[in-house]
């Protein structure tokens, strides 16, 4: 770095390059401009420099590149990325009843774990926890695929439940939209019927002038031609 | 609504990788141009912008926001010139020749009413600057594509390679001047 110092300050004989470059490139202060336009009315040296410089940067404008071209970047999507694109691509229901279904097999999963057991009585659902709760009498603990069977039953209810839910809520929407629909276009009927109304009235009372125009230019022939005002029979 | 390069940088952080390309779109002509013009061939310019953009991407999270994200940027698409210039030394010169010879590589703005003199003229002044920039050593060379095309301040370019501001402005200096020297010899074999 030294060197490249000593390079600058050689060519620089009156210690203000640094400067000519702030004051060529427009980077300059208002007080550093006066100061060095100052500078510049002694310093013939950097008057001619700055020509110089000037010339080139000239120069190097002449250079200029069209349009680059777009660049063509494919960024990798991470496996969550795409796993939360996919499940985006269902609608709302799906994907709720989805998930109160995993969390329903998780809470399952991990009361079983916890020593809780699930028991079937008289057609009841019960749930015991094993430390703290005791099993109902003569319940019996229930095998995994009952479980599993109990699991996918409780899903179906969910998601049964989850689809009228849904379905209910389209056809109300659909109810909503057809009562819009049906509003604006008995207010559009309406407004056309009266703009109809305002048409007609102006054109009857167009042709009435009209006729009226046209009676009194039949008029004026008519009296006309019974003078011969011309006098000479045209 | 235009955001701002943190904000798109903490969308994507956030997972939002299509994000992504908002700042790919911002800064891929000003990293193609710098690139284009310190390495003289249009392949190796389209190369490292792709390179740097993906260098970028994948060390997103260790930008840290203590530099302006087009430094950072800027770094990294320098960094991948020179080491593209240390491989390719011997046939950038070769190739700079066959470009200029063709006039392909030549992309000057058509504004449809200049005389043919004229644009065949300023052609050759392009030619002229382009010869005389990648003769320049690549300290240099850097320095002044930084400041002339891409207008960059002397604290930016600084701030880009991590050097003193003064230490920018001798090497513009020297290489305004050398600069100088080149293009008037070339004036003078026309």
């Amino acid at each position: 770095m030294n060197s490249e110092k000593n390079k600058f300050d050689s060519m620089n004989d009156c210690g203000r390059k640094e400067d000519l470059l702030t004051y060529l490139y427009g980077e300059a202060n208002a007080t550093e401009r006066a100061s060095f336009e100052r500078h510049l009315d002694g310093c013939g040296a950097c008057r001619d420099e700055l020509a110089e410089l000037g010339r080139v940067r000239d120069d190097l404008g002449a250079w200029q590149l069209g349009l680059g071209p777009r660049a063509e970047i494919v960024l990798r999507r991470s496996r969550l990325d795409l796993a939360r694109e996919l499940i985006g691509m269902f609608p709302v229901w799906v994907r709720g009843a989805a998930f109160a279904g995993a969390a329903a097999a998780m809470l399952l999963v991990s009361l079983s774990m916890a020593g809780t057991r699930i028991s079937l009585k008289d057609g009841d659902f019960a749930i015991n926890f094993g430390a703290t709760g005791n099993p109902a009498p003569g319940a019996q603990p229930l095998p995994s695929q009952e479980i599993e069977r109990t699991v996918q039953n409780a899903m179906a209810v969910e998601r049964e439940k989850m689809e009228s839910r849904y379905n209910a809520q389209l056809a109300s929407f659909k109810d909503q939209l057809d009562a819009d629909y049906q509003a604006k276009l008995r207010s559009a009927s309406a407004e056309q019927q009266s703009q109809l109304k305002l048409t007609r009235a102006a054109l009857q009372q167009e042709m009435r002038r009209f006729n009226r125009q046209n009676t009194s230019i039949r008029s004026f022939f008519a009296r006309d031609d019974g003078n011969d005002s011309w006098g000479d029979g045209r | 609504m235009e955001f701002s390069d943190d904000q798109i940088i903490e969308r994507t952080l956030a997972g939002e990788t299509d994000a992504f390309s908002l700042l790919v779109r911002k800064w891929e002509r000003p990293i193609y141009g710098l690139s284009l013009r310190m390495l003289g061939r249009d392949e190796d310019a389209r190369d490292v912008c792709q390179e740097t953009f993906l260098a970028a991407f994948r060390n997103l999270r260790k930008f840290r926001g203590e530099a302006k994200f087009s430094s950072w940027l800027y770094r990294i698409a320098l960094n991948a010139c020179h080491s593209r210039l240390r491989k390719q030394s011997a046939m950038v010169e070769q190739s700079l020749d066959e470009e200029d010879d063709s006039g392909r590589k030549f992309e000057i703005a058509d504004d449809g009413l200049e005389s043919l003199f004229e644009r065949l003229q300023r052609d050759q002044r392009a030619a002229m600057v382009r010869r005389a920039l990648q003769a320049l050593p690549t300290e240099m060379r850097q320095v002044i594509i930084m400041k002339e095309y891409e207008e960059l301040t002397f604290a930016e370019i600084a701030e880009i390679l991590q050097i003193p501001v003064s230490t920018v402005k001798s090497r513009l200096y020297t290489g305004l001047h050398q600069m100088g020297a080149r293009l008037e010899k070339m004036r003078g074999l026309l």
